[in-house]
């Protein structure tokens, strides 16, 4: 049965892949749907946005009740003659798919003309956008990636949605930073050192590391079709001690790296961790010492909060709530030593697990706001919608656990 | 010319039963007795009056929506027999785009231009294909477009089925304003038991037959000719039998809410009648058949 769903986080499917799409140079989205729908996936960036500058079809009442094939096959002309890229992928939304446009056929027509054009079902009743990213990740992967020698020590990254995730280009470069740290060579996909060449070069890795369970399918394609052998994080690390054990993980799975070296590296961080911790523990003990904490995060970011705020901190989670919905064959991978986590998309039900828990500081959304009030708490906002600008700072890696410690301090202390 | 606020009425029935028959000689019955009648196609084949206007071929509103964008009423309009005014919504080609939001469009744009205000019918009779497959097809059923709706069947199972359907959307849309069902005409009545059968389902149902039409050859040649029974053969017993439904309509007549059979009610009920008409051995038989 269909229920309501309160102020969801994410937007549709469509929005993942469009901005899955927009993140890789060289390629450019296409939008078969109403002007509206690719308005709303740029208004949903507000800050540090994705603008909404789009090629779409901006199908009107007439197009939808006479079919507007024609017109995306003109659409897509015209975005070929214009727009400079290798690829086009033509993202369907909601009412191109209910009159059942034949876009398949409109692509296929382009693409036998010589032109580069992938279709891809990406309507909002196929899911949210967590879903279009990993429908198109798996598309990309399968139709338009060629296999290639093998490359050594070429690791992709995987997992963090563009745009949707609030940190999502800092926890790329973060892991592609630890990455080479190790000796091996991060391979993007997504931002400034992504692209097209990036895309294509994910059939030449000699390893895949999913960062949440939305990497899953592509890194699962990835094996099927090339045998790259593949890693499923419990989410981002967080911290110096997560990150490590991941890199570890890597390190093993990667085949010929410098272990020493790795190690080196691996430790550096590690003591750089412990140096600034060392500084902080007593403003950590004058604002309060060990506290009870609530998480209301997607499961990028969840389980490595979690984990780093009670195992380096000592704090006692008081609610989990995994708020992008992950499927289900991936929770026990993300539950990993966890107490009881929830999973609700919905804000009402998150209010109410967050406001009942007790906690003494939230880390959330800009959505938590209410509640973190209420509670008369500090929020620490680390997830989509939020106003906190982020360009190069995420939560992820060694840096990453730095950047949620200078959060709390600051926060609370204004509190 | 009527000052009277006019009476919208919509008439549905399976694909192919003879809804589109019994509408235009409704509004050519109404039209002999001196009303202005506006009768719209909402199917996106288009034929609904063409036995109005002795074949000729019509603009549908949504082919003219297509063409120039901005129509007129003259653009999408035909004066049929009696001064019946024939406008076809119209669809898309089969297979492509979607026919229900394109009855929306139609019925929206002619209210946008101001059909009624301008013409001044007494009655607007839209002819609907009946076995509301979507949202678009219920549109001259909802809120502020008719107030009643008749539903025209034989006696087969999938022309009830559909007769059904449309009760569930009349009961869906009435309570919110949208149209009451006036009662059912039985079509193509030619066998001892249809006439029962027809009673019965309106009975479980909760409504009424306000009509038998007999299955009748005038009806066949006057279409031959492109024509309405009640101008091709106006002395006939059929077109009396048109005429006397027209009068129904054109009353004061009782409206209600139906009662819908859920599914396996409907199936149930069929199968009584099977027994009831062909004997419970007939069952059996085809087993060993079979």
């Amino acid at each position: 049965m269909a229920a309501h769903l309160m102020r969801p986080r994410a937007g549709c499917a469509l929005h993942g892949a469009l901005y899955a799409a927009t993140a890789i140079d060289g390629v450019t989205p296409l939008v078969h749907a109403t002007p509206g729908c690719g308005v709303q996936a740029g208004l949903w960036q507000d800050v540090g946005g994705c603008g909404v500058s789009w090629p779409t079809s901006n199908l009107s009442e007439k197009h939808i009740v006479f079919g507007g094939a024609s017109r995306l096959r003109e659409q897509i002309k015209n975005t070929r003659g214009v727009v400079s890229s290798e690829i086009t992928v033509v993202l369907t939304g909601c009412p191109a798919e209910m009159i059942g446009d034949d876009v398949e056929a409109m692509a296929q027509e382009a693409r036998d003309a010589g032109d580069e054009v992938l279709d891809l079902a990406t309507a909002g009743f196929r899911g949210s956008a967590y879903h279009g990213y990993q429908s198109f990740l798996q598309a990309a992967v399968e139709r338009t990636v060629a296999p290639g020698v093998t490359r050594a020590g070429l690791v992709n990254i995987l997992g963090p949605v563009p745009h949707q995730d609030a940190t999502w280009l800092a926890e790329i470069e973060e892991l592609s930073r630890l990455i080479a740290g190790v000796g091996l060579i991060p391979n993007p996909i997504f931002g400034p050192f992504g692209g097209l060449s990036s895309l294509r070069a994910t059939a030449q890795a000699e390893l895949s590391v999913s960062l949440s369970p939305w990497g899953g399918a592509a890194v699962r394609a990835l094996d099927d079709r090339f045998g790259i052998p593949w890693i499923e994080s419990a989410g981002l690390p967080v911290g110096a001690a997560a990150t490590g054990a991941l890199l570890e993980r890597i390190v093993a799975a990667a085949g010929e790296v410098d272990d020493a070296a790795a190690r080196i590296f691996i430790d550096r961080e590690r003591q750089r961790e412990a140096y600034f911790i060392d500084r902080l523990l007593e403003t950590l003990y004058r604002q309060g010492g060990a506290r009870s904490f609530a998480v209301a995060l997607p499961s990028l970011h969840a389980g490595g909060i979690v984990r780093f705020l009670s195992r380096t901190l000592g704090w006692s989670p008081a609610a989990i709530v995994v708020t992008d919905n992950p499927p289900a064959e991936h929770r026990s991978t993300l539950e990993d030593e966890l107490p009881i986590v929830h999973y609700s998309e919905d804000d009402d039900e998150i209010a109410a697990l967050i406001g009942s828990s007790g906690a003494e500081i939230v880390f959330g959304s800009s959505l938590e706001r209410a509640v973190a009030d209420r509670l008369a708490v500090p929020l620490i906002e680390c997830a989509a919608p939020t106003r906190r600008l982020s360009l190069t700072s995420g939560f992820g890696g060694s840096r990453g656990g730095l950047t949620l410690l200078e959060a709390i301090v600051t926060a609370s202390d204004q509190a | 010319m009527s000052t009277n606020k006019p009476k919208h009425i919509a008439i549905y029935g399976k694909g192919g039963i003879g809804k589109s028959t019994t509408t235009s000689n409704i509004s050519a019955a109404l039209a002999e007795a001196g009303h202005r009648v506006i009768q719209i196609g909402c199917d996106p084949k288009s034929d609904s009056t063409t036995i109005l206007r002795g074949g000729e071929d019509l603009t549908t509103v949504l082919d003219s929506l297509r063409d120039s964008g901005r129509p007129t009423i003259a653009d999408v309009s035909a004066i049929g027999f009696g001064g019946v005014l024939c406008i076809e919504a119209g669809g898309p080609v089969p297979g492509v785009g979607c026919a229900g939001r394109g009855i929306n469009a139609a019925v929206d744009l002619l209210h946008e231009l101001k059909l009624f205000e301008e013409f001044k019918p007494d009655y607007v009779l839209y002819d609907v294909l009946g076995d509301v497959v979507c949202g678009g097809f219920a549109v001259p059923i909802r809120s502020g477009i008719a107030e009643s709706a008749f539903v025209v069947t034989s006696s087969d199972f999938m022309a009830i089925f559909a007769a059904n359907n449309l009760f569930k959307a009349i009961s869906k849309y009435a309570p919110s304003g949208g149209a009451r069902l006036g009662g059912v005409i039985a079509n193509s009545i030619q066998t001892p038991y249809a006439s029962a059968l027809i009673d019965d389902f309106a009975s479980r149902t909760g409504t009424n037959v306000v009509g038998y039409v007999p299955r009748s050859l005038t009806v066949a040649q006057s279409e031959l000719y492109g024509q309405t029974v009640i101008e091709a053969a106006p002395a006939s017993e059929q077109a009396d039998v048109y005429r006397q439904l027209a009068r129904h309509i054109a009353g004061d007549h009782p409206v209600s809410i139906p009662k819908p059979l859920n599914a396996p009610a409907l199936k149930q009920w069929a199968k009584q009648w099977g027994d009831r008409v062909f004997g419970g051995a007939a069952e059996r038989r085809l087993a060993e058949v079979v």
